[in-house]
């Protein structure tokens, strides 16, 4: 008797994920949330201390990130090392993590150091002993892959290097269908955004992925046509690619909350993404360093991101620049509620990076009805074509006129905030669900 | 064994043979061994190039060691004049002449009769004298400067200097030993008066389970692979001009269960060389795999348990002994046509997918993969036995008897 074919859906990085969604692991929730309770469909992830793939309950990313690691009193600074650590441990370690932290947490801080290499210790201790794959404290079944089904690869493999290669060892051996989501190819289009590591790492990741899937589907054109060239450079033959357009629907508009920040409604300019550097937060800076020198009024400005790569001395600049360091604010751990109050009370937002997979930021502001300044580059010029005052990411001046035009003239946002209103649509993540899965079901 | 005394001189070592200059300098002078009363082989070479060396090899003095120092792409002339202008290789080539009276005098290659024609002529030595061709070497320099870049002025001297001596020694021999039927008719058109075809062949090799086992275990545990590409070829530029053209370096066509193993040289020369940070080097590496120089018998072993070999070979000289090496394993072959030089005759046997367009060079290869191996009748088995050195250098055997 033939058995149904599954689709099987990883959650490994959403899994170990320990802050609140950002980009990648909304569209890996928000897809795989549209999956879950489909008959056919089932979910796993990654070992990657057995290598093995281990079946799971979609529930396992349900939880809030503060409630992962149970036990655990946030308050404590020793358990906050032992959060850390937590996310590098493999989930089938991790259930044992809480009692541990339990015995050595109140030791406080000074202990830190040494709970953090007895906590190592033990989880080395149990690497070398045999143990049955556990998830969420119940023993869990392999994720037994067959020649019939497809394995959906929907968030940040790459983060998690042993993954692509044991799931392509898998697939050459039972053939079955694979398709991956593709977000962007820029640490290979621009390297000297990132680390030094993540560029042969990534292109590696980006070969493999590539040359070993049925389909992919990506964020955007600009991507697709991206991973098309990576391909056509490096000789992999041929493999469908789509696109799917990402959600951008806000969740819960009623549910808002002022940051403890000083910010006056309608009087600050919001910038949302990773404080890194190939979001050009420099360009910013630079158009309001100009502004002071033409003695041009510009509003306070609000970045909202997590710290991201290479911009450790830029942070520096914005926190100590005197004339700079009071008419900015960063905030690296906003959470969704504090957001939506960010973005319906900005004046308006601005997304200058240099390049993009997609660009969420700029779909997010254009549903909150916002204008929207953002570079004329790659993915952003696709979002909402004729709805978007674009800039190149390398002109001050005209960035800085941009901001400038709109914070002084008050008529021109009101009346481009109409029109945001009246001719954008926004996109549901059942939308791109229903995208996504057909051009799936295509394929088989 | 009625043929006199014979004296082989070439400019390598000949001890632990590695390249194919080296094998089949080897193959000929044991062919002699079979034929002549006396047989000595005596290199003159530089020993910063070769490790291994008998005792009568003659290692060249320090103002040659500089010379080739300065201009290493000239190496073969260079160590020619080094055989007259050398002072410890003269004295030493002289006392050899004097000592052994041989009747037979081989040259491997043409260049070390730059400086041996003038010792001959000074000490009125008239021994027969065997030109040993292994390409038509003025051609082959062309394209190697061409590709390397190298001066004009300085090129086109040298290439004049080589043509010279090709055809002077060519009508100056009493026999000439040609690779392929092609530079045999490229010798007779310089003046070569008697000439014989002696094609690359091969010394089949022997090797342990043992050997096989380590190179499937390497396999599996290091990149879990189900079928293998062996490319085998020395760092001699040729190699590396025909992989680039015919493959390339972009090998996201090969499937990912799917290896292509670098071995020889050749192996040494891409990591060398794709070691950049660049997309491109980095994907190679995803599915190549160096090598290095493994030992025959471990190359052995790893052509045996290849699925195609590869032999994009597209100019230049440089020996086809892998040719030989690859229809003797009975793999899959994918090849151009120019490696089937002198070895037209066996482009009928089974399993050969050849094809001088780069494009279907490389497709050939994916098919090749996915095709069955088709088994050889005993008439094909019989002629791929042919590229055995004992079949290839009978003709010489006789020859030489005919001097």
């Amino acid at each position: 008797m033939s058995r149904t074919p599954i689709t099987w859906i990883d959650l490994s990085d959403l899994s170990e994920w320990r802050h609140h969604h950002t980009g990648i692991q909304r569209v890996v929730y928000n897809l795989a949330k549209y999956y879950n309770g489909r008959p056919d469909v089932k979910f796993f992830v990654f070992d990657d201390v057995g290598k093995n793939f281990v079946e799971v309950e979609f529930a396992i990313v349900e939880r809030r990130p503060d409630d992962a690691i149970t036990d655990v009193d946030t308050n404590q600074p020793a358990q906050s090392v032992g959060r850390r650590l937590a996310a590098a441990i493999p989930l089938r370690y991790r259930r044992k993590l809480p009692a541990f932290v339990k015995r050595y947490g109140k030791a406080g801080y000074r202990r830190a150091r040494i709970v953090l290499h007895k906590v190592k210790a033990q989880v080395n201790d149990l690497r070398s002993q045999p143990q049955p794959v556990v998830v969420a404290g119940k023993a869990a079944n392999l994720a037994e892959f067959q020649n019939q089904d497809t394995v959906l690869v929907l968030g940040s493999a790459w983060a998690k290097p042993s993954l692509i290669p044991a799931l392509i060892n898998l697939r050459n051996d039972r053939h079955f269908k694979l398709v991956q989501v593709i977000y962007d190819l820029i640490p290979i289009l621009g390297p000297q955004f990132f680390g030094d590591a993540l560029y042969p790492e990534f292109t590696r990741y980006m070969f493999d992925v590539v040359s070993n899937s049925d389909g992919l589907v990506a964020i955007s054109k600009s991507s697709k046509r991206d991973v098309e060239a990576f391909a056509k450079q490096m000789r992999i033959p041929a493999v469908p690619v789509g696109t799917m357009r990402l959600g951008d629907e806000f969740t819960h508009p009623e549910d808002v909350q002022k940051p403890a920040v000083d910010v006056e409604p309608g009087k600050f300019l919001l910038c949302v993404g990773t404080f890194e550097v190939r979001k050009n937060h420099m360009l910013i800076y630079m158009a309001m360093k100009e502004a002071k020198l033409r003695g041009l009024k510009m509003p306070k400005l609000v970045i909202v991101g997590r710290p991201g790569w290479l911009t450790g001395d830029l942070g520096s600049i914005f926190r100590n620049d005197p004339e700079i360091k009071n008419e900015v604010l960063l905030l690296p751990n906003t959470n969704d509620t504090e957001l939506a109050w960010l973005y319906q009370n900005c004046a308006f937002t601005i997304f200058p990076a240099v390049y993009e997979g997609w660009g969420l930021p700029i779909a997010e502001s254009l549903a909150y009805g916002k204008v929207t300044l953002a570079s004329n580059t790659s993915s952003m010029t696709e979002i909402a074509p004729g709805l978007v005052d674009h800039f190149s990411p390398f002109d001050t001046v005209a960035c800085m006129e941009l901001i400038h035009k709109y914070t002084t003239d008050v008529k021109a946002r009101v009346a481009r905030e109409k029109q945001i209103t009246k001719d954008y649509g926004t996109h549901t993540w059942q939308s791109t669900y229903k995208e996504f899965d057909s051009f799936v079901r295509k394929l088989k | 064994m009625t043929h006199g005394r014979m004296l082989v001189i070439g400019t390598y070592p000949i001890t632990e043979a590695q390249h194919g200059g080296q094998k089949r300098t080897r193959a000929i002078v044991d062919a002699y061994r079979q034929v002549c009363n006396e047989v000595k082989y005596v290199a003159v070479f530089h020993k910063g190039y070769y490790e291994d060396y008998a005792s009568g090899d003659i290692a060249v003095g320090a103002e040659t060691i500089q010379k080739l120092n300065q201009n290493p792409q000239f190496a073969d002339v260079i160590m020619g004049d080094a055989v007259y202008d050398d002072p410890q290789a003269h004295q030493k080539i002289v006392e050899l002449l004097d000592s052994y009276r041989p009747d037979i005098i081989h040259i491997e290659q043409p260049y070390p009769y730059l400086g041996l024609k003038k010792i001959l002529a000074e000490r009125d030595h008239k021994p027969k004298l065997i030109f040993g061709s292994q390409n038509i070497e003025f051609e082959m320099k062309k394209q190697i400067f061409a590709g390397l870049g190298t001066d004009k002025d300085l090129a086109r001297d040298i290439i004049a200097k080589t043509k010279k001596l090709e055809e002077d020694f060519s009508k100056e021999a009493d026999l000439l030993v040609a690779v392929s039927k092609n530079d045999e008719a490229a010798h007779i058109k310089m003046g070569a008066k008697n000439a014989v075809v002696a094609q690359n062949g091969i010394t089949p090799v022997a090797y342990s389970p043992a050997k096989l086992q380590w190179w499937q275990n390497f396999m599996d545990r290091e990149y879990k692979v189900k079928r293998k590409i062996v490319f085998v070829g020395s760092a001699h530029p040729p190699n590396w001009f025909g992989f680039n053209k015919m493959v390339g370096t972009a090998l996201g066509f090969i499937p990912s269960d799917t290896r292509l193993f670098l071995v020889g040289g050749i192996s040494e020369y891409f990591t060398g060389t794709l070691n950049r940070r660049e997309a491109e080097d980095f994907c190679f590496w995803q599915r190549a795999v160096p090598c290095g120089k493994p030992d025959d018998e471990s190359l052995a072993a790893l052509l045996a348990d290849a699925d195609v070999i590869i032999l994009p070979i597209t100019d230049g000289g440089g020996s086809n002994l892998k040719t030989a090496e690859a229809i003797l394993n009975d793999k899959k072959v994918v090849a151009t046509k120019f490696a089937f030089r002198s070895f037209e005759h066996l482009q009928k046997l089974p399993n050969l997918y050849i094809s001088d367009d780069p494009e279907e060079f490389k497709a050939n290869i994916v098919k090749a993969l996915d095709a069955p191996h088709h088994k050889r009748t005993p008439a094909q088995q019989e002629l791929a036995e042919s590229v055995l050195w004992q079949n290839c250098l009978a003709e010489l055997r006789e020859k030489v008897g005919e001097l």
